[in-house]
């Protein structure tokens, strides 16, 4: 009884997520390196590029669609199955905020004292790309314990961010000219953005630790319905 | 609540061969349990066990205890014959009288137990019984006609109809759908959910879709080599089982890597 085209399907699965995941990472590589360099023909390559992302990600929505609707996937297969779709979900949200990285890499100008923020934007790309690379190995590896640890890797990125919107929100006398263009609005987006992608990969890193351990947020997934007051009403 | 049953180190044999070894479960009351596992497991044989049917082939006997509702089965003054009234069975093959009337198949338990105390009340049982088992609507207008006359999917129904007629605490199950088609299978299960309200069901199933649709818990039984006796490999709540279970043989078999 054993399920041969089932398993190949499966495996056919997870070679494309990780095919996806290798273009997401090289979109965000060059559209961090377009936004620091300024150069446009790269932010122009990742905007054209994410079509082939897009193109992946249907084709693994109709995957798992298709394999649960014809073979009753159960354990580590429904797992895969459940997992899968909503890694490519993110994997496709992050190419969508590369592409938006690239866009502003386009339109921001080069401007007097922006040296400070491009360092800081340089430093959060690089550490973004770790937790990017970090998660997909996580994936790939079906390693919970790395997964689990991605939130704190993810931590220094949080801090840039945060210190990023606090300069160009209470400039200093020297930075007063420079935070109140639109080149500012640019990097503040562009900060976002970034940290968008880690906060990305640290939630696909919830996904891939259920895969491994079938528990979702530390509790056995079959959970009973919460009781919810309305903490809003009133 | 009544319709309970544990075994403790519960082994069955033919003759010399042991079928089944050590078999520990707390089967709770008024949920389904399922039992899967490769064919020769040893599921049927644990399940008449529960019920003292093993015990009628030449040659079968048990060991290990078998507990209803506190009481031990196998104890020398229970009476084998009050254990299968309180303990019913359904089979794979609908097996009603075929000669007999649809409403005198309802009631043959009722009069081999003896508890034939008015027609009122067997034509009651008989109302009461067939409309548990959702066969009710389909049958009401010709309760005087052969239970051979009815299909495949309604003769189970009349089978558990009839199971249901000497009010037990608990059904037995023996693969009870894979002689029926899908949509006469769909009704055996519609009707299983309504019959845990009352009853606690135990069914045996090569379906493994089936026992994940309907049941509460599920068991899972396995050979490790031939010739060896089957075992109990794990039990737990179905969304456990089939989602994260606990053991490797248990993964393998559900996901079809093996068996």
């Amino acid at each position: 009884m054993t399920r041969q085209s089932f398993h190949e399907g499966l495996n056919q699965l997870n070679h494309e997520i990780l095919r996806m995941a290798s273009l997401v990472v090289e979109a965000v590589d060059l559209s961090t390196q377009a936004l620091l360099t300024g150069d446009r023909k790269l932010a122009n390559s990742v905007i054209a590029g994410d079509d082939d992302i897009n193109e992946l990600s249907l084709w693994i929505e109709g995957q798992c669609l298709a394999l649960q609707a014809r073979q009753q996937p159960v354990a580590k297969d429904l797992r895969l199955l459940h997992v899968a779709l909503l890694v490519s979900l993110h994997l496709e949200r992050i190419g969508d905020l590369a592409v938006n990285i690239a866009k502003i890499a386009k339109r921001m100008e080069r401007t007097e004292g922006a040296e400070p923020y491009l360092e800081l934007l340089k430093k959060m790309s690089a550490q973004a790309m770790e937790v990017l690379r970090q998660g997909i190995k996580a994936f790939a590896d079906r390693d919970a314990e790395l997964a689990n640890r991605l939130e704190e890797i993810d931590e220094p990125i949080d801090e840039m961010f945060k210190e990023i919107l606090g300069r160009l929100l209470h400039p200093s006398e020297a930075d007063k000219e420079v935070a109140s263009s639109e080149w500012a609005t640019h990097v503040a987006l562009a900060s976002r953005y970034i940290e968008r992608i880690a906060d990305q990969v640290v939630d696909m890193g919830g996904r891939v630790s259920f895969l491994v351990t079938g528990e979702l947020d530390g509790k056995y997934f079959d959970r009973p319905l919460p009781d919810i007051n309305n903490q809003f009403g009133e | 609540m009544a319709g309970c049953i544990t075994t403790s180190n519960l082994s069955a044999f033919f003759g010399d061969v042991r079928a089944i070894e050590g078999v520990n479960i707390e089967i709770p009351a008024n949920k389904i349990t399922a039992l899967i596992g490769p064919s020769g497991c040893g599921k049927s044989t644990f399940l008449r066990c529960l019920n003292r049917m093993h015990e009628l082939v030449p040659g079968a006997r048990s060991t290990g205890e078998v507990v209803w509702d506190g009481k031990d089965i196998y104890a020398p003054d229970m009476d084998a014959t009050e254990v299968r009234r309180g303990i019913g069975m359904v089979f794979q093959k609908p097996n009603p009288f075929p000669l007999m009337s649809i409403a005198d198949n309802v009631s043959a338990g009722l009069r081999l137990a003896g508890m034939t105390r008015n027609k009122a009340f067997i034509s009651e049982t008989v109302e009461r019984s067939l409309k548990m088992a959702a066969l009710w609507d389909e049958v009401k207008n010709k309760l005087d006609k052969p239970g051979g006359s009815l299909s495949g999917g309604q003769q189970q129904r009349l089978c558990i109809a009839r199971a249901l007629a000497v009010e037990p605490d608990i059904i037995l199950m023996d693969e009870p759908c894979s002689a029926l088609d899908p949509a006469s299978t769909q009704k055996i299960e519609d009707t299983m959910e309504q019959l845990k309200q009352k009853y606690t069901i135990v069914i045996v199933t090569h379906n493994m879709q089936q026992a994940g649709r309907v049941s509460d818990f599920t068991g899972f039984m396995l050979t490790q080599e031939t010739g060896e006796p089957g075992r109990l490999v794990e039990y737990g709540p179905t969304s456990k089982i089939f989602t994260m279970p606990d053991r490797k043989e248990t993964e393998n078999y559900i996901t079809g890597r093996f068996g």
